[in-house]
């Protein structure tokens, strides 16, 4: 009975406490709701919840808003005088830990929870005393602690496009060591980094040394190599605060959260590129790379032996004459397809059988693999999601759809050329040759078109009429030939699809499809049953005109809305929309 | 009747439950192996349009009242509804990812391939066929709606509003179309071949052959592969989920009839075997009981014939006692009398 009454008491303590904390939740939010209106997406949220390293954490993670602090700090009076260090501690040399109160050194899970709720909680107090207005104070946990934050985070990675860093750049323009400013490397003499000295010193993307978590190196001074997160933080928002420092109103980069990973403010980092780099501007990163190359394996592999102790032919697909300065127009960065490191993909990493240093990803699997954008047919997989091409492409294989298709890049010269690949591809691949490659591809590639064409407007059908199955609706009549005209104009501007678009009845395929491509393809209906067979697979005649036609128009956006630029064309019909397309029999 | 009998027979009546539960499971297992051709229809919402036109022809074929609304007016799409007694297929409209376009999900009897209805009818009013349906005989029916409780799908409704005939109501698969060789009637209207009738290994080959040949399109998982031990109306869904489209992740692969055989299979033995155990219990202990009574009767009556014994041997014993008694007192009279005789001879002699 006493026991009871104990258990009772416990449970009213506990419906009090439970009422009380969510009184006072209810009034925070309150409070919250009042200072940013419908500011709940953040792209400063930092999770605190380094204890998990130590084993399960007991309380929910900390969201901490960075930006919400800096600038609550920065009405401080005496903030200029520490300025990041309120928070932020700092080496001998001078070098900002990013680590809140505290340098690089391991620490027990008390020192760092101490050093959290010590800090933290001790000048929330110190501001509460001055009547500012702070952060929670008390010992509640929730305050802090709380498992379900009212914001959501709309952070996104920041990309140094080409038009940045050619602005990057042109603020180093007068400096005597223009790349030396961020890019460094590691000096075997100094055991130190240092910056680069030349431009063709620079190892090119931050991410080829700093990974995604920060590595030892035995034996290397200093051990570590910071973490992609570390040192871009510690290298760009330090170099624009330092800049920011050194004279009033001086231009410099942002040095808060949102200022670089907010999507707002990188649209308009985006604008004011577009603005302040000239139109005329040489954007392209040179680092000694081919304008024109034939992409073929290293002949560095070993040979292999035949019988009588001779090296065996080998015979490799057909090179593939690729255009790299076209490419490099096409892409912001060069770690879009050089993922680990410039150079030849398949010098070191991605040998045609596959290495170590590239993951053991062979160099077919490395250009042809659809799911990766830094792969060739990845990346071109990508761009036929974009409307104009999704209508025919969505319902395509991705990447190299048949063998036919293999030619389409692997170009089989002829005559003179013929050749003249065999005089290349008889040396291995070197300084020497590229001259002698770049030819070739250049050649190889001229043969290639440019834009997507197809067969002349008069021999294009105006309309076709679908009318077999009629039953409940009139037949159906499709204006045959504005549909061609409106694909090609949505292609007119697209080298990609011109090049890949081979023959003229290539843009026929996207509805006449499974059949070889010609002029004159046979009728929906040879393949397409009229009546659905129980666990047919191949869709009978009916489905088939729907997916087709409806397909197409969801993929590429255009249901419902007005396409054709002619006074009072109507909009595409929904695909519910029956009338839209056939009129309704009248019985 | 002690304890301990008690428990024994309680024990003995336990195995006889258990070796009752195994029996059923192996003939609900049966009946799947049987089937190895069932029909089925594959479901596949990407690319369900939302058009109604199942709704309409499931409608017509089964001549089933006119709706309120008409089959062409897609507004309805914008509230969630289920099957009711006129009713027997509903396409809902979900929103899976915000910003992206909806995806339907057409709702009917998934006809299960051990369904549960059937396990929990105790009349058989249902019956799994061969073509893949779950047909329902109303004449059996008694309306117990056991069945409509035991759909993991919520699908059979009832007809509340009929006084004296009221049926469950499920989709029929259009078992009689089925019967004459034609299609359900929603899937030779479904104009984008979103439904597929076949055979349902046929079926779930054309559904995993979508799903390798269109990478990053669908979940990875066929519904009704494994739900509920395997359905015949079996879906595919586009990514995200299943669980999207409102359907229940976390049914299990186990069938109804092997969840519940166990303790359906204990209807009968409770049924049969308690009757007799309780009346062969009530014997037993009424017999003892009996047997109790009636040797309390003997001893009774041993009792009360050796108490009259005694009594009659001390009233023997008195009686003698009282006659020697009055024999001794006679002769004592007898003397006296004598001497007094003996004395009046002498004294008139004297006289």
């Amino acid at each position: 009975m006493k026991n009871g009454k104990r258990r009772i008491n416990k449970l009213l303590v506990c419906l009090a406490v439970c009422g009380l904390g969510g009184l006072s939740a209810l009034s925070a939010g309150l409070v919250a709701a009042k200072e940013q209106p419908g500011d709940k997406q953040r792209a400063d949220i930092v999770s605190i919840d380094e204890m998990r390293t130590y084993g399960p954490l007991t309380q929910p993670k900390v969201v901490f808003l960075h930006d919400k602090h800096t600038a609550a700090l920065g009405k401080q009076k005496d903030f200029y005088k520490k300025e990041c260090g309120t928070c932020h501690q700092s080496s001998k040399e001078g070098t900002m830990y990013l680590g809140f109160m505290r340098d690089d050194t391991p620490m027990t899970v008390e020192a760092l929870r101490d050093t959290f709720h010590t800090n933290c909680i001790g000048c929330h107090m110190t501001m509460a005393a001055a009547g500012q207005k702070t952060g929670p104070k008390d010992v509640q946990c929730k305050g802090c602690h709380n498992g379900t934050p009212d914001v959501t985070s709309n952070w996104q990675p920041i990309t140094v496009d080409k038009r940045l860093h050619f602005r990057h750049a042109a603020t180093q323009e007068r400096s005597e060591n223009k790349c030396g400013a961020c890019h460094h490397v590691y000096d075997d003499v100094a055991a130190k980094t240092v910056p680069v000295k030349k431009e063709d010193q620079v190892p090119g993307s931050c991410a080829y040394c700093h990974g995604e978590a920060t590595t030892t190196v035995a034996g290397r001074k200093p051990e570590k190599i910071r973490s992609l997160r570390l040192a871009a933080h510690g290298e760009c928002v330090t170099c624009h605060r330092a800049t920011a420092a050194a004279a009033k109103d001086a231009p410099t980069g942002p040095s808060t959260c949102a200022g670089c990973h907010g999507p707002l403010d990188q649209k308009a980092i985006a604008e004011t590129s577009l603005k302040r780099v000239p139109a005329d501007a040489d954007l392209r990163i040179k680092r000694g790379q081919p304008d024109l190359v034939m992409v073929r394996p290293e002949a560095t592999e070993k040979p292999v032996m035949g019988a009588d102790g001779k090296p065996v032919a080998v015979r490799n697909m057909p090179p593939v004459p690729f255009d790299h300065k076209y490419h490099e127009a096409k892409s912001e960065t060069c770690v879009a397809c050089h993922h680990g490191a410039l150079g030849s993909c398949s010098a070191a990493c991605h040998t045609v059988s596959g290495a170590k240093e590239g993951n053991y990803v062979p160099l077919a699997q490395a250009m042809h693999a659809t799911d990766a954008t830094r792969s060739c047919a990845g990346c071109h997989a990508k761009e036929q999601q974009r409307p104009e091409c999704a209508g025919c492409h969505s319902h395509m294989k991705k990447g190299v759809g048949d063998n036919a298709a293999c030619a389409s890049c692997h170009v089989t010269p002829t005559g003179e050329l013929a050749q003249a690949e065999v005089t290349l591809l008889a040396k291995p691949k070197g300084k020497d040759t590229e001259a002698a490659a770049a030819e070739l591809a250049g050649k190889l590639l001229a043969a290639k078109r440019d834009v997507t064409a197809t067969f002349p407007a008069e021999d294009i059908p105006e309309t076709v009429t679908i009318g077999s199955l009629s039953k409940d609706y009139d037949p159906s009549i499709l204006p045959h030939r504005a549909i061609v005209q409106s694909m090609l104009a949505g292609m007119k501007d697209s080298k990609l699809a011109g090049a890949f678009h081979e023959g003229d009845a290539a843009v026929c395929q996207g509805c006449h499809h499974m059949s070889p491509a010609s002029k004159t393809p046979p009728r929906c209906g040879n393949c397409h049953p009229a009546v659905e067979t129980p666990g047919q697979s191949r869709p009978a005649l009916k489905a088939a005109f729907h997916t087709q036609c409806m397909g197409c128009h969801t993929a590429m956006g255009i249901e419902g809305k007005v396409v054709s630029k002619d006074a009072g064309a109507k909009p595409v019909p929904k695909a519910t929309d029956c009338t839209g397309c056939h009129k309704e029999k009248k019985h | 009747m002690k304890r301990r009998h008690f428990l024994g027979l309680l024990g003995a009546t336990g195995l006889s439950l258990t070796a009752g539960v195994s029996k059923a499971r192996a003939s609900s297992a049966a009946d799947v192996t049987g089937l190895p051709n069932v029909g089925g229809v594959l479901f596949d919402a990407t690319r369900c349009i939302g058009c109604r036109k199942c709704e309409a022809a499931c409608n017509q074929v089964n001549e089933l009242p006119k709706p309120a609304k008409p089959f062409d007016d897609l507004t309805v799409l914008e509230t969630r509804r289920r099957t009711d007694a006129k009713t027997y297929t509903v396409v809902n409209k979900y929103l899976p990812e915000a910003g992206k376009p909806p995806v339907f999900r057409k709702i009917q009897c998934n006809h299960c391939l051990e369904p549960a209805c059937a396990s929990a009818c105790f009349v058989h009013a249902f019956k799994k066929t061969e073509s893949g349906a779950v047909v329902y005989d109303p004449s059996v029916c008694v309306g117990c709606r056991y069945c409509i409780v035991a759909c993991p799908f919520n699908i059979p409704t009832y007809e509340y509003d009929k006084a004296l005939t009221p049926r469950v109501m499920k989709c029929t698969m259009c078992y009689p179309r089925l019967l004459e060789g034609k299609l359900p009637g929603c899937v030779e209207a479904c104009p984008k071949e979103a439904l597929v009738f076949g055979k349902r290994r046929e079926l779930l080959n054309i559904a995993w052959d979508r799903i390798g040949a269109n990478p990053g399109r669908y979940v990875e998982h066929v519904y009704g592969e494994r739900e509920m031990g395997g359905t015949s109306w079996i879906y595919m869904a586009p990514k995200p989920s299943f669980a999207a489209l409102g359907m229940d992740e976390h049914l299990g692969t186990a069938s109804a009839p092997e969840l519940t055989s166990g303790a359906l299979a204990a209807v009968p033995a409770v049924a049969g075997v308690w009757p007799v155990l309780l009346t062969g219990l009530y014997a037993i202990s009424k017999r003892k009981e009996k047997i109790a009574e009636e040797e309390k009767k003997a001893a009774v009556e041993a009792a009360i014939a050796k108490a009259s014994a005694d009594a009659e041997a001390k009233l023997a014993e008195e009686l003698g006692k009282a006659e020697v008694a009055n024999k001794r007192r006679i002769e004592v009279e007898v003397k006296k009398a004598l001497e007094a005789a003996a004395k009046q001879a002498e004294g008139g002699e004297d006289a």
